[in-house]
């Protein structure tokens, strides 16, 4: 390990006496558990006490060097060990290390690029610690060694084992231990959620950081492409020196003034019954603060609507909200966007509170990063998100409300209910992901589509048909390959600037013309476009660094569980799934609960077995797709053949002449029969219902198992008009609605009508080809 | 302005031979297409909500059609492609037809007379097509790659978005400008191989850099007023494309809206080739008076 030199380690504030013997007592009292038990199902923010079993709590004393964005830290960490086993060792997350150079598993994964960021030359980062001892000054450090769990890449340093044996005792079940770390560190250039640029600075994963002893063993996983983070609740007081006039946010919440000297400020922020804490300074920033007044923000509607839901009285306390402090951390060019933040947040505050239970922090902070670094954007910690906005910014195109809302969204999943990210990344993306679709739906309506004309140029349209671009200069995506996509380069003429460039394509599709102007998307449909780009890659549970590539991650994490649950809701209906919802956030919140969990929730809440469902919803790649794949009718006609008795010349052997059989009175009348034939082209298997619409009649109703391939309903009487599956499109895992349903007549012109508007942009198009000749 | 007239007059005269090009338009677009008819018709007549789909855009059908069809779509896009690149090759057949015909005479050019001039240049103009597009790649290397890495490091010291965007559209717009500017000179070279009887297209092309260079403004106005048209000819087509598209789904409105469409893009057309006939105009003036 490298034990390079502390820079300034002196210039970090010392831990004062006072407050040395304020953390002894604490973590007395953290040893006890039967003292600080959490919070459990009864209300968090009523409750006096603990919310969580505060096993992990750090006091770090930060200072940052905005220069050479260095950090310069100090912590004071107490452990308890909250298993029924002893433990020799301690592991810490040292995240930082994962942007060192490009030989770490996180650098091999992501190939440099994650999300719009790509790492710049000369933009590593890393942390180094530099001293570990216990309270008694025992040295912890030298025994310390990197190792790598998961893929064994000797590179990686991501994750620092520390035995405790033979320095010192091994902490048996209940036990506690405290740590005094000196740590530097240096932030990337905005990569990967963290870093700066400029004089912005988002400090994410910065510190040494525990990971989680489970019974089983440590769960600290290295630092993968995909994956996100899982840590224990504890409480957290953390001081951070910055120069002056810089603005500073961070998690939970000022404890004090500002403390002021020559050239630095230092801020101090707590909170308790958190697992992570990160923070932002900048000079560019504008604060903004302000109150969510759970009265003023209520919405009489949607409590009674839970009432009813819940069976409890409107009145009640378990669907009262409580007062937030909210603030705003803005860049002064989108100062137009502040209200719209703060909608957005509110929004958030109220509805999340009021399905799942009340937010139970004081505060909430919300960051824009600046020009260049979004990178660092759509990125949660406790009590802390980062957004993202843009100058241009039309309000069908929800953003920044969508990003806020669901950022804030994992206060709940992620925050609260701390699941794994790093192995089930979907419990609380994809969770998230739902809630967040909710809220949009109800605050907002449908997004607008939009595509852009330039960087940073919005048009609110959606193109038919997209010619494929290839990959920009500032990423390194690789081009398609292969004989084919070289050819397909030549001739769109790719190499020479055509189709390459975001405003030659609007001038050469004539966009205003031949797009799709005012196109509107509802979030099931967003799911779903993002599912159906790659349904069968991966089954959905996988832990996130063993998806396929970062798409398969992104849609099975995301996209797909919010379909899951969204089925799932389709199948229990709306107020049981929020019954469930909430049960399960009740329960597991302040806690780690894994899939599990959640299923057995459902099972616990409904009172059915939905095994069958979470198996091939979650763990299979099966995918569901039902169809109309005829509707015939058919009219009586009279029989040919033998009936009844045999003539009897036929019995003395004679050849007997077939006969009509006599029509009859059910022949007689008016109705012929409806064939109608389900399908089923996907391996998931669910019961289906299926409705036959009719002219001037009432609809039928029928259900079929979903069972085998196919199956042919029989009904009398009328041709139906169409017939439907999935009438009230509850099933929205189904990959292709467009075969759900079948109308008897056919109308042509409609897919005349399209056919042209597509004849009509390739018009155009091939105007623009032939102009260059 | 006398020069833009003449040029409307040149291709008004010959406005049969636009007949061609959007003939050729057509039949290359619908071939390319065509791969979409029967999944749309599988998709889509039998849909209940037929009547509603065919008049309003549903991101949630599309999204079923071109993923369940994603075959055929694909189809349709190498099809476009290779049309596309068989329009750009058939612009090179006619152009010689077209500009001999603005040169020529101002009463329209007998249609064996265009044929002939066709098939007299088609090779020349498609090998002066191929000399063009290094001329492109060189614009949209140092454009779209080197002075996005070069701007990419100077937007390290921008902080203020605003900022960032205007040198982001500037850059977008001066790539817009470079592209068309290498159009122009090819367009003039063109010209040039016409007017003079220039056999040689590097010397043709040689000439039309010389003259875009030199003589910008000469160039550049009649350029600026023929996209200017071609923005008022679109402003005034969307209203009316609206009004039309919601005859969707109807016999009537299918027919309003494919003559609508054919009406604009013949229109297009002819203010494209109006503007090749003014430069032709133009550029005789240009030699007349350098004389």
């Amino acid at each position: 390990m490298d034990h390079a030199a502390a820079v300034a380690a002196s210039s970090a504030p010392r831990v004062s006496l006072l407050r040395r013997a304020l953390h002894a007592a604490a973590a007395l009292a953290m040893f006890c558990p039967a003292v600080f038990e959490p919070a459990g199902a009864s209300d968090a923010a009523t409750q006096v006490g603990p919310l969580s079993r505060r096993v992990a709590s750090y006091d770090i004393q930060v200072r940052l060097d905005p220069v050479r964005h260095l950090l310069s830290g100090r912590q004071h960490v107490t452990w308890r060990n909250d298993t029924s086993h002893a433990a020799t060792e301690l592991r810490l997350h040292l995240y930082l290390n994962a942007f060192k150079n490009d030989r770490t598993t996180f650098m091999k994964e992501s190939g440099g690029v994650h999300r719009s960021s790509r790492m710049r030359e000369g933009g590593w980062g890393y942390i180094d610690i530099t001293s570990m001892r216990l309270e008694d000054g025992t040295d912890l450090l030298a025994g310390a060694e990197f190792v790598r769990p998961d893929d064994g890449n000797a590179d990686d340093e991501t994750v620092l084992r520390v035995p405790l044996v033979p320095m010192a005792d091994p902490v048996g079940p209940g036990g506690g231990i405290a740590l005094d770390i000196e740590f530097t560190a240096r932030l990337p250039r905005v990569f990967a959620r963290t870093g700066y640029k400029g004089t912005f600075h988002l400090v994410g994963q910065w510190f040494p950081k525990l990971g989680v002893l489970q019974e089983d063993g440590w769960n600290c996983h290295q630092f993968h492409n995909h994956s996100e983070f899982f840590a224990d609740f504890g409480s957290y007081d953390v001081s951070i020196t910055v120069p002056s006039g810089f603005v500073v946010g961070a998690t939970g919440a000022p404890a004090g003034e500002p403390v002021s000297s020559p050239d630095a400020v230092t801020y101090r922020f707590v909170q308790d019954d958190v697992h992570d804490f990160a923070w932002t300074a900048d000079s560019r920033y504008l604060k903004v603060v302000r109150w969510f007044r759970a009265e003023e923000q209520r919405d009489p509607a949607e409590e009674r609507r839970m009432a009813r839901a819940l069976g409890i009285p409107a009145d009640s306390e378990e669907i009262r909200l409580s007062d937030v402090e909210v603030t705003l951390l803005i860049h002064p060019e989108h100062r137009a966007l502040i209200d719209r933040h703060f909608a957005a947040a509110f929004h958030a505050l109220r509805y999340f509170g009021y399905w799942y239970g009340r937010y139970p922090y004081q505060t909430l902070t919300v960051v824009d990063p600046a020009f260049g670094a979004s990178g660092a954007g759509g990125m949660e910690y406790p009590t802390f998100i980062t957004a993202g906005a843009s100058f241009v910014a039309p309000k069908s195109r929800l953003s920044p409300e969508s990003v806020t809302i669901h950022e804030f969204g994992h206060q709940y999943w992620y925050g609260m209910v701390a699941s794994n990210e790093a192995e089930e990344a979907f419990l609380d993306e994809g969770f998230n992901s739902y809630s967040t679709g909710r809220v949009l739906q109800r605050a907002y309506g449908d997004n607008g589509e939009t595509v852009e004309l330039a960087a940073g140029v919005p048009y609110m349209a959606a193109p038919l048909l997209e010619i494929p671009r290839r990959p920009d200069a500032l990423t390194r995506k690789a081009a398609p390959s292969g004989a084919a996509a070289w050819l397909m380069d030549l001739v769109w003429l790719r190499p020479f600037g055509p189709s390459d460039d975001l405003t030659l394509n609007a001038v050469r599709d004539l966009a205003p013309l031949t797009y799709m102007r005012g196109a509107r998307i509802d979030e099931v449909t967003s799911w779903r476009r993002r599912y159906l780009r790659a349904p069968l890659a991966d089954d959905l549970a996988r832990r996130s660094w063993e998806y396929v590539d970062t798409e398969s991650y992104g849609l099975n994490s995301y996209a797909r569980t919010a379909l899951m649950l969204s089925t799932l809701e389709g199948i229990l209906g709306e107020d049981q799934m929020l019954r469930t919802m909430r049960a399960y956030f009740q329960r597991y919140r302040f806690r780690h609960p894994a899939m599990r969990d959640f299923i057995a929730t459902v099972r616990e809440t409904t009172g059915r077995d939905l095994g069958r469902f979470f198996e091939q919803a979650v763990f299979s790649s099966g995918v569901m797709d039902y169809a109309v794949a005829d509707l015939s009718s058919e009219m009586p006609t009279p029989g040919r053949g033998y009936f009844g008795s045999v003539e009897p010349g036929a019995q003395r052997g004679e050849p007997a002449e077939p006969a009509e059989r006599p029509r009859t009175e059910q022949d007689n009348s008016e109705g012929a029969l409806q064939k109608v034939l389900i399908a089923r082209k996907g391996e998931f298997r669910w019961p289906q219902e299926i409705e036959l619409l009719y002219d001037g009649r009432a609809p039928v109703r029928r259900d079929w198992d979903g069972e085998y391939r196919w199956t042919r309903l029989l009904e009398s009487g009328p041709k139906p008009a169409s017939v439907r599956i999935d009438p009230d499109s509850k099933m929205d895992l189904d990959i292709n609605r467009a075969n759900n349903s079948r109308a008897s007549e056919s109308r042509p012109l409609a897919a005349v009508t399209w056919w042209c508007r597509l004849l009509r942009w390739t018009q155009h198009v091939l105007y623009f080809y032939s102009g260059l000749s | 302005m006398r020069t833009a007239l003449k040029g409307f007059r040149a291709a008004a005269a010959n406005a049969r031979l636009l007949g061609w090009l959007l003939a050729a338009n057509l039949a290359l677009a619908a071939c390319a297409v065509s791969p979409l008819l029967r999944p749309l018709d599988e998709t889509l007549s039998r849909n209940p909500e037929a009547a509603g789909l065919a008049r309003r855009f549903d991101t949630s059908w599309w999204l079923d059609v071109t993923t369940s069809r994603a075959d055929a779509i694909s189809a349709v896009l190498d099809a476009a492609g290779a049309a596309a690149l068989l329009s750009a090759l058939l612009g090179c057949f006619f152009a010689g037809g077209l500009l001999q015909a603005y040169h020529d005479t101002l009463g329209g050019l007998p249609m064996d007379r265009f044929m002939t001039s066709c098939r007299r240049w088609a090779g020349r103009f498609a090998w002066l097509f191929a000399l063009s597009l290094p001329l492109y790649w060189l614009v949209h290397r140092m454009l779209n790659y080197h002075l996005v890495l070069a701007l990419d490091r100077f937007m390290e010291g921008v902080a203020d978005e605003r900022v960032g965007l205007a040198i982001s559209l500037g850059r977008s717009m001066m790539f817009l400008l470079c592209f068309d500017a290498v159009t122009l000179v090819a367009d003039y070279a063109r010209v040039h191989a016409i007017v003079k009887g220039e056999r040689s297209m590097l010397a043709s092309l040689s000439s039309g850099m010389r003259f875009v260079v030199l003589h910008p403004w000469r160039a550049g106005s009649l350029e600026a007023m023929a996209v200017g048209l071609q923005l008022i000819a679109l402003a005034v087509s969307l209203p009316l494309s609206n009004l039309v598209e919601r005859g969707g789904g109807t016999l009537w409105g299918v027919l309003l809206a494919l003559a609508a469409g054919q009406a604009f893009l013949l229109l297009r057309f002819f203010l494209r080739e109006s503007a090749h006939a003014a430069q032709v105009a133009s550029y005789r003036d240009f030699l007349a008076s350098s004389r």
